[in-house]
């Protein structure tokens, strides 16, 4: 999986200029995967199973879905009082084991994916979210920490009108 | 069986898949009418709040899961996703419920999930998705004519 997105984000840094482009194509390409794996995720789980929260949710996506899909479980943290925001903290990433960022490419995230996926993931049962790198171990920074933000539920479906 | 139509629809109540095997009277329709469409996703809408409104206890989410008439039973399944399975068939089907929630696991998720050209919210063109589901749905051991 590592070497797969090695393989990946090469291709998007030869395609894009900007470092900031590349890590939008890779939060693109996870939400793509976030929208698709949720259904593969319930198929393996119990599937009447239904978050009434976004705290809910998270708790799931990190200890259920982060374990089941990296092999890792992220730590949440620092939740906001409204329990609409929080952390993923994580001390071991995967996905970039033997990954180093060149000098020139100091803006890429290279795991940009994963903020995708989660992104994608929680859209999809209904939580429209921000999600972001705010630290990336693999820039220096102490961990690797991704911003999840709630931006608004969208449970309740309209009715058409006609 | 008398008439089995199958649709799924996400959250703008989309018609991804339809399909039918037994209709008295009438051949068989590649697809509903829009505003039959529309009456299904409004119906079950519908029924998805009322069923929760009136819940005598306080829990919510509670799952509709089919309405028989005199003559027809409609069975509904919802995943998370929000993906909606929806199947008519005779009084006699008791619980079609585990039957649509293998139609997601076994042929959705790999079929379309796991089809990178295909797109998870639109409508379904897959020729193994299609055939998979009509092998599953004749191998019922109900199913007859």
């Amino acid at each position: 999986m590592g070497l797969a997105l090695c393989g990946q984000v090469a291709q998007l840094l030869e395609d894009y200029e900007d470092d900031e482009d590349v890590n939008q194509q890779l939060d693109r390409m996870g939400f793509n995967i976030g929208v698709r794996i949720v259904d593969d995720f319930f198929s393996h789980t119990n599937q009447d199973y239904r978050c009434a929260s976004f705290q809910e949710a998270c708790n799931v996506i990190a200890k259920d879905g982060f374990r089941r899909y990296l092999g890792v479980v992220p730590n949440l943290a620092k939740w906001s009082p409204e329990r609409t925001e929080c952390y993923f903290i994580l001390e071991d990433n995967p996905l970039v084991t033997f990954t180093e960022v060149p000098e020139n490419h100091r803006g890429l995230l290279f795991s940009n994916i994963l903020a995708g996926v989660i992104r994608g993931a929680l859209e999809t049962i209904s939580f429209r979210s921000e999600v972001k790198f705010t630290q990336d171990a693999l820039r220096g920074d102490p961990t690797t920490e991704i911003r999840v933000r709630l931006i608004e539920e969208t449970s309740d479906e309209p009715l058409p009108e006609d | 069986v008398d008439a089995m139509p199958t649709s799924s629809e996400p959250g703008e109540g989309t018609c991804l898949f339809f399909r039918e095997w037994h209709r008295r009277d009438e051949p068989p329709r590649a697809e509903p009418p829009l505003s039959e469409q529309h009456l299904m996703y409004g119906m079950i809408l519908s029924i998805k709040q009322f069923v929760n409104k009136i819940s005598p206890v306080t829990e919510t989410g509670i799952e509709f899961g089919s309405y028989a008439t005199e003559t027809y039973r409609l069975h509904f399944m919802e995943t998370a996703s929000k993906l909606k399975f929806v199947i008519t068939t005779d009084l006699q089907t008791q619980n079609m419920r585990d039957i649509l929630r293998s139609i997601h696991t076994e042929l959705f998720v790999p079929y379309i999930a796991g089809t990178p050209t295909l797109d998870v919210g639109q409508p379904i063109k897959s020729s193994g998705f299609e055939a998979s589901l009509d092998a599953k749905i004749k191998g019922l051991p109900f199913y007859s004519s």
